[in-house]
């Protein structure tokens, strides 16, 4: 892969990259962790023939995470607040949010900037289990359907329900224990 | 289901991906839908707004010379997981 390809392929896919690595990681490391998914990408010779770069590239991010998760014991993300760095798109906080705009804000439909994405995942993800922190990445952020879901993480579509029902559960418990303290 | 269009096809959208299963349909959608369209504009302006704080010809640069460091040898397990990887690729979204 040589250096005009590799500008290509982060001029158009390197804020998707950096957004997934925000939410595992929180803004301050995530832009060291889109070099490494790109150092990643060079030395793999370009996201393979055939494929589809943008998920092949959230793939390395989501598996660069799990391993870095696995290695160091990780339960979570340094999570720094993503409202402070500026590098993401003006909106109201979710978890600042009255609570009926908190409620509603889990839903999809509604959770509608990144900010409000990234904020819920990167609370989610500091209790998640491992297995469960993909699930919440797709969801929240990518807003991937249920069939998609299914595909991707190679579940059936009862189990994708049942776990996204466990997902929007805590983070209900989440939000109700912000409101209460 | 929301017929709103969700992040990841409008960042496909926005990246003018040529990999984008984008429906037509989803790109008539974002032409008459006021709340996909501010969206669409808060992905820009994030967008443009981290690639002047990481511009593109910098980060190329830095990232070749990181790829060009010798690789620590991969251990056993990596190497069976990789092997597995490519023996199985899966679908896209």
């Amino acid at each position: 892969m040589n250096e005009a390809e590799l500008a290509k392929l982060y001029a158009r896919y390197g804020y998707t990259v950096f957004r997934r690595c925000a939410a595992y990681l929180g803004v301050d490391d995530a832009p060291a962790a889109v070099q490494d998914v790109f150092v990643h990408a060079v030395r793999a010779g370009g996201p393979p023939a055939g494929s589809d770069p943008r998920t092949w590239l959230c793939r390395v991010a989501d598996g660069l995470h799990s391993e870095r998760a696995s290695a160091v014991g990780d339960i979570g993300p340094g999570a720094p607040d993503p409202e402070a760095s500026g590098l993401l798109p003006a909106g109201t906080a979710a978890l600042a949010a009255p609570a009926a705009e908190q409620a509603q804000a889990l839903g999809r439909e509604v959770a509608d900037d990144d900010r409000e994405a990234l904020l819920i995942v990167q609370r989610l993800l500091q209790r998640l289990p491992a297995a469960l922190r993909r699930l919440a990445v797709l969801y929240y952020l990518d807003e991937l359907t249920e069939e998609e879901l299914a595909r991707e993480l190679r579940w059936s579509r009862r189990t994708v329900r049942r776990r996204v029902q466990g997902l929007l559960e805590q983070a209900r418990t989440l939000l109700r224990e912000r409101e209460a303290s | 289901m929301s017929d709103h269009l969700p992040r990841h096809v409008l960042e496909r959208v926005h990246a003018n991906d040529p990999m984008a299963r984008v429906n037509p349909v989803a790109h008539v959608h974002l032409t008459e839908c006021d709340r996909c369209a501010v969206r669409k504009r808060a992905l820009e302006v994030a967008h443009a707004r981290y690639f002047a704080a990481h511009p593109v010809d910098a980060f190329a640069r830095e990232v070749l010379a990181r790829a060009a460091e010798p690789q620590p040898a991969l251990g056993g397990l990596a190497r069976l997981r990789r092997g597995l990887r490519r023996l199985w690729p899966r679908s896209r979204h």
